[in-house]
């Protein structure tokens, strides 16, 4: 029977870890945002990976850069091709290293915040903006989002507030037909956050809220 | 009838006022709000401008709200206006979008109202107009045409 699961539940280290210690031949498929990646074990090693379109080692530093996707184990399963030969262990302690040399990098900069956020049930899509509609980072890069009308909801925001004497709303919730879309701050950058409709806002706007901090 | 509506959100706890706006963001009616028309016509058309945004996506925007650390602005947008509350607890805010529904459809049913509002109202898309809206603002509507 395959292992099914979700990487917000359980991190690809473990899961490598764990099918080697277990000397597992196997086929772990990641699924996330549309693509699929692979990784092969045999005999307790990793053997092959892909990730489009990464093979090998670059594969896995890429695949280590999810923080949510769905994943199965089928046990059995032999790799097509050897494109690894490191120990699984130097092959992890150099990808963690490589990912923690890459944390200052724009696109993973808000992993661990969308990380957080995807902890809140209901979250489909999160976009980092700035006021004039530019993408500064996205959840999801297959989504188009709809930058500019963000930048308008933000400026419109802006105005609400100054309307009223106040500041800028700390949360602005817009239900949409089959969405709820959220509009916050995190550190003075504009984030959007696209929610399945059916969310209580009551129950979702306090756990967002303590994602944020 | 519209009145007797607004009094009755505007007499729950922690409700501290309640008005109507058409879509071209006139205050038909109002109850409780301690704000100048003035000040509530110019929520009322950035609200309006939001949903506006959206419709010019396609997309119907059917509730919008508002959340500051002790504020909360609640609002029900039909096609043709749009009933904004102010709230000063989260406390009452289940209850108080049901009551909203209800108004809502109370509003929609209501005939008197109905032809007066058909007097007043312009298309959606009118509050994006010029000249009201800035250079800011027409930027990024340029985008979404």
């Amino acid at each position: 029977m395959a292992l099914v699961g979700n990487l917000k539940d359980l991190k690809l280290p473990s899961l490598i870890q764990l099918n080697c210690m277990e000397r597992n031949t196997a086929k772990l498929t990641i699924e996330h945002g549309g693509k699929f990646g692979f990784v092969y074990f045999d005999d307790g090693q990793v053997v092959h990976a892909e990730f489009e379109p990464e093979i090998g080692e670059a594969a896995i530093y890429k695949l280590l850069t999810l923080y949510s996707g769905n994943f199965k184990v089928e046990s059995g399963i032999r790799a097509p091709a050897q494109t690894i030969r490191k120990h699984w262990n130097n092959l992890l302690l150099d990808a963690l290293h490589q990912l923690d040399d890459s944390d200052d990098n724009q696109e993973h900069k808000f992993d661990h915040l969308f990380e957080r956020l995807f902890t809140v049930r209901g979250v489909q899509n999160i976009t980092i903006f700035n006021t004039a509609g530019e993408r500064i980072a996205s959840s999801r890069q297959d989504v188009s989002p709809d930058l500019k009308l963000f930048a308008f909801i933000r400026l419109q925001n802006g105005k609400i507030g100054d309307a009223l004497g106040d500041s800028i709303p700390e949360f602005t919730s817009i239900a949409v037909a089959s969405k709820k879309y959220i509009f916050t701050q995190y550190n003075q950058l504009d984030v959007a956050i696209e929610m399945d409709h059916k969310i209580k806002l009551d129950v979702v706007l306090p756990l967002l809220k303590q994602a944020l901090m | 009838m519209v009145k007797a509506l607004l009094n009755e959100i505007n007499s729950m706890e922690g409700v501290e006022g309640v008005f109507i706006a058409t879509n071209r963001s006139e205050i038909t009616n109002k109850t409780g709000t301690g704000y100048k028309d003035a000040q509530l016509k110019q929520l009322a058309t950035h609200i309006l401008r939001i949903s506006a945004g959206f419709h010019l996506k396609g997309k119907k925007v059917t509730e919008l709200e508002f959340y500051w650390q002790n504020r909360y602005v609640i609002c029900k947008i039909s096609d043709y206006f749009a009933l904004v509350t102010f709230c000063r607890t989260s406390r009452i805010l289940s209850l108080l979008r049901i009551t909203l529904n209800v108004t809502m459809s109370k509003l929609s049913e209501d005939k008197k109202f109905k032809k007066w509002l058909k007097s007043h109202i312009a298309d959606t898309e009118f509050i994006l107009h010029k000249p009201s809206i800035d250079t800011e603002e027409e930027k990024l509507l340029f985008h979404l045409t």
